[in-house]
This record gives C-alpha cells, structure tokens and sequence, in this order.
C-alpha cells in the first residue's frame, strides 16, 4: 500500500478511496501489505481503528537464532560454528549444542528491534568467509576457516554491526529526504522535489551524498533506504520526533 | 571622624593573604561562568527537541548559583560578618545603586524574578514589542534575542516590570504556526477546508502528534482561513509556514478558488 499514495495533497485520493472500500467491504476478502512507516502515516490519514490489522511478531533472540540456524546450510556434514573474528567468542553453531543464545544474537535482534529482514542482512554482511569457502592464501589467519576440530568449521564474523556513517554538516535536508523515502518505501527521483520544498538539484545532491555514505540505494528505478541503513536512519528520524512506526 | 571608626570596623583589614584568595575565588568563579556558558550551549545545540531546551535553560540558573556562592565566599573575607555590619553595607550599597544606576539595579532584580519565574529560557521564541526573535542567552542584565533575519536584539530585564513577554513555545520543543489565506468569498469553503487540512497533512515538517486546525472567519473583503498546526522542531517554523503558503495556493488556484487582493489606495493628505 505504501506506493498506493503520495504524501502531497493531490496524492491521497486513491488511498482514501482503497481504505473505504476495505472498510466497507466492498473489496471482498484479501490481504493488505503495508510498510511499517507508511501504515503509520495512513493511520494519521484515516484514522478508523483497524483492529483486524496484524503485523509480524518481533523476532526475539530465541526466534532469531533459530532462524538464523534453519538457514545454515552444512554441505559437509560437519558441524559449523560461527565465530567473532575480534575476540573468538562463540556466536552460533549449527546443530546447536544447547539452548542457550549467545549474546551476540541478542544484541542483533535487540539492535534490528526484532525485524527479521534487517536483522538477517546484517548477519550475512557480518560474516567473512562462507562455510565452504577454501582459502586460496592464508595470508590473514582471522579471515580464512580454521578446521581446530575434524568434525567442525568455523565461519568468522565481524565483530561490529556494519552501519553507515551520516555525512558531515548534517542539516535538515537530508532528514527531510530519508523520511519521504521511508514513507513511500523508495520513490524515483522526479517525485522528490514535488513532494519536498527543495529543488531537483538540490534533491540530486542530496540523494548523491546519502548514496555515496551508503544511507540510500538506487535500486528498479527507485531511491530506497537499504536494510543496513535502515536502524541508523529510523533512530535519527526518530530522535528528531519525526513520524516513525510504533515497533 | 566617627564615621571613619564606624567603617573601619565594618571592614576587615585586608592583607596580601586575604587579597591572593580574593583574586583567586573571582577568577575560578569568572572561568567557571565562562565554562558553563560555552560547554553547555555547545553541548545543547548538538540535542534536539527537549533535550536541548532543557539543558539550555540550566544556563542562567547555574550562573546565578555560582555568582550567589562566589558571593558567599568574597563577603566574609572582606567585612566582619555580623548583622550589623551586613545591614550598614547593605544599606549604602543600596542607596548608592538606588540614585546612581537605578535603571541597572532594576535590569539586574528582574534578570533574576525572569530566572526564578522562567518567563523565558534559552531557546525560546519571545515576542517583547516588535521584536520577536529565539533567546539565545539570559544574561543578567538583558536577553540575548536573535530575530529570523538574523539580528542580534539585547532586551533589558527590566522591561518585565511593565511590559507583557509573549512566549511561543515556553520551554516545549514545539509552538504553533500559522498560515494565513485570504479568498474571494464566492467559495465552497468545506471543499477549501478539506483540501487545506491535506495540505497540513502532507507537510514534512508536520509534527503529528499535535493537533492541525483550519479556523474560517469571514471578513468585508472576503473570507480569512488560518491554518494552525506544529513543526517538528521549532526552528522550522518558517520553512513550515512557508511550504504551507506554496503548497496551499497551489492547490487552492487548482481548485477555482479566487484569492482577495485587497485594493492600495494611496494616501492623498497633504
């Protein structure tokens, strides 16, 4: 739903007229997707109580590591053992041994606030080497598998979340620019300077300085907020008390 | 020759020893204001929102704490401390203030009832007279008023005794804009206020958890819409009330209406 609308008063007919006919039900039955943002701000749009509304359950750590160990696949048969290439510690092996979550994990799904999406891309951009992957030259010993075990192999993962860095002289523009993004869902760039009072190249700037720090991607002809960017970007907004989702 | 005995009882005799820490508690105190003054505006202005206004305020009040302690201090070194003696004192420093700098005296009473009363804090908008600007420091004889153009306004405290302070955000993170609209009264003013309600609705600027309100008052020369809503931050009260005015008569010329031009009639007095 969140490319049903333009946040511009010209933008909001149609929306309006989707969400009445659903309230009616005139639309029959059916599933609605909407992004988290945008839903907030039709919230603000048409504000009748939708209590058949779902969204996902949070991913917890549990959840996550569960996840995240249905998704290892183990070629050889050995058991994989994820680890922090900083310190050694141990973050997931796949079978798993025990219960009990690493604190790695917690962090990543206390840090992506259990949204599953970005918190599994966050973990492949953590890992440096995959399970069977050989290495050519063992020049740097962190990066490559180690087999200490027979029956065991290692994949080492960065021991920080990788996050983008805002550039400098930060300034209400780019604030401006990321949430209209966040709220649409991507947008291509002729729309931006309708719906935001900034010019087009002021607008190609701005867009060219969050791509270039890795706060935005242009992907199917959209302007969007990766996932990687996405916990950065919803903290700043929201630290400014700009409209962000409730979860 | 009384009158000298009676004041050199007031005072204490004042040796080298006495004069070192003399010196030494007014400057630790003077660097001390000077600190607070630049590190936690330095830190404010990195905050947003509450934070900032908040911490922006401790300003003037630790000031006046240190220019109170540094008081405290400097009096038992100088005079002997007894009733007496504080009474004398006091009384001529008063009459002296009273007939020779009547007007600093009161500037320096009301920068401290402004403090206690925080009629205005760093980072508010005040209105006091024609000047309406954000206070960027509450000093203790004046205000510090920056205007949006830029000017830099020194307001005497004093001006509180007899004069109303307009205060738009007192202490909050946000004060209401409004956007003024004037139309031809041949209109469908439900349709003007729905599409201006959108035209809220859809700023960037729009903070969401206040409320919007589109007022309609007809006048002579036609009818008078005031578009009332919150920014994000208050520092975008002008870029807010602006995208409101381009985007509003955007949408109110595509929608027919006629905005009023009020006719200039050129004064013919002699």
């Amino acid at each position: 739903m969140e490319h049903c609308y333009l946040r511009h008063a010209n933008g909001l007919k149609l929306v309006r007229q989707l969400l009445q006919r659903a309230e009616n039900g005139r639309l029959g039955k059916g599933l609605i997707g909407c992004d988290s943002l945008a839903w907030s701000y039709l919230q603000r749009l048409w504000s009748v109580p939708r209590p058949d509304a779902l969204t996902l359950q949070a991913f917890d750590s549990s959840r996550l590591a569960r996840l995240l160990s249905s998704m290892t696949v183990c070629r050889s048969g050995r058991r994989v053992h994820f680890r922090n290439a900083v310190n050694g510690n141990s973050i997931l092996t796949v079978p798993s041994e025990d219960d009990r979550v690493r604190s790695e994990i917690v962090q990543l799904a206390a840090y992506c606030r259990g949204n599953v999406g970005t918190a599994v891309r966050y973990w492949r951009e953590r890992l440096r080497s995959e399970p069977e992957a050989e290495p050519s030259e063992p020049s740097n010993s962190e990066e490559i598998e180690q087999t200490d075990e027979p029956d065991e192999e290692s994949v080492w993962g960065t021991g920080v979340l990788p996050e983008p860095v805002m550039p400098a002289g930060t300034d209400e523009d780019f604030a401006l620019v990321l949430h209209v993004l966040l709220l649409h869902g991507g947008l291509p760039e002729s729309l931006l300077s309708q719906l935001l009072p900034l010019s087009h190249p002021r607008c190609m700037a701005l867009l060219l300085r969050l791509c270039n720090a890795g706060f935005i991607q242009y992907r199917e002809d959209r302007w969007s907020v990766p996932e990687l960017a996405y916990a950065t970007v919803r903290g700043l907004l929201r630290g400014r008390a700009y409209l962000t989702d409730d979860f | 020759m009384p009158d000298e005995t009676q004041v050199s009882q007031i005072f204490k005799k004042i040796d080298s020893a006495a004069i070192v820490e003399l010196v030494a508690v007014i400057a630790l105190a003077g660097l001390l204001i000077i600190a607070v003054q630049r590190v936690l505006p330095w830190i404010g202005n990195r905050l947003q929102g509450k934070k900032r206004l908040n911490l922006l305020a401790t300003v003037p009040l630790i000031r006046l704490v240190i220019i109170l302690g540094t008081l405290a201090m400097v009096m038992p070194l100088l005079i002997k401390p007894s009733i007496q003696n504080m009474v004398a004192l006091l009384g001529t420093v008063g009459l002296a203030l009273g007939f020779a700098l009547k007007d600093y005296a009161s500037s320096l009473i009301a920068g401290i009832v402004a403090i206690g009363e925080r009629n205005y804090r760093n980072g508010d908008w005040v209105q006091v007279g024609n000047i309406y600007g954000e206070v960027r420091h509450v000093g203790m004889r004046t205000i510090e008023v920056v205007t949006p153009d830029d000017n830099r306004v020194l307001i005497p405290h004093a001006l509180l005794w007899n004069q109303s302070v307009s205060n738009a955000n007192n202490g909050e993170a946000r004060l209401q804009c409004v956007a003024d609209f004037y139309l031809h009264p041949r209109h469908d003013s439900t349709k003007v206020q729905q599409v201006l309600e959108d035209v809220v609705l859809t700023s960037p600027y729009l903070y969401f958890d206040e409320p919007i309100g589109v007022a309609v008052k007809e006048e002579p020369w036609g009818t008078h819409y005031r578009l009332r809503a919150y920014p994000v931050d208050s520092s975008q009260q002008f870029r807010f009330i602006s995208d409101l005015t381009v985007r509003g008569k955007a949408v109110l010329t595509g929608l027919g209406a006629e905005l009023t031009v009020t006719p200039a009639v050129p004064d013919r007095r002699p």
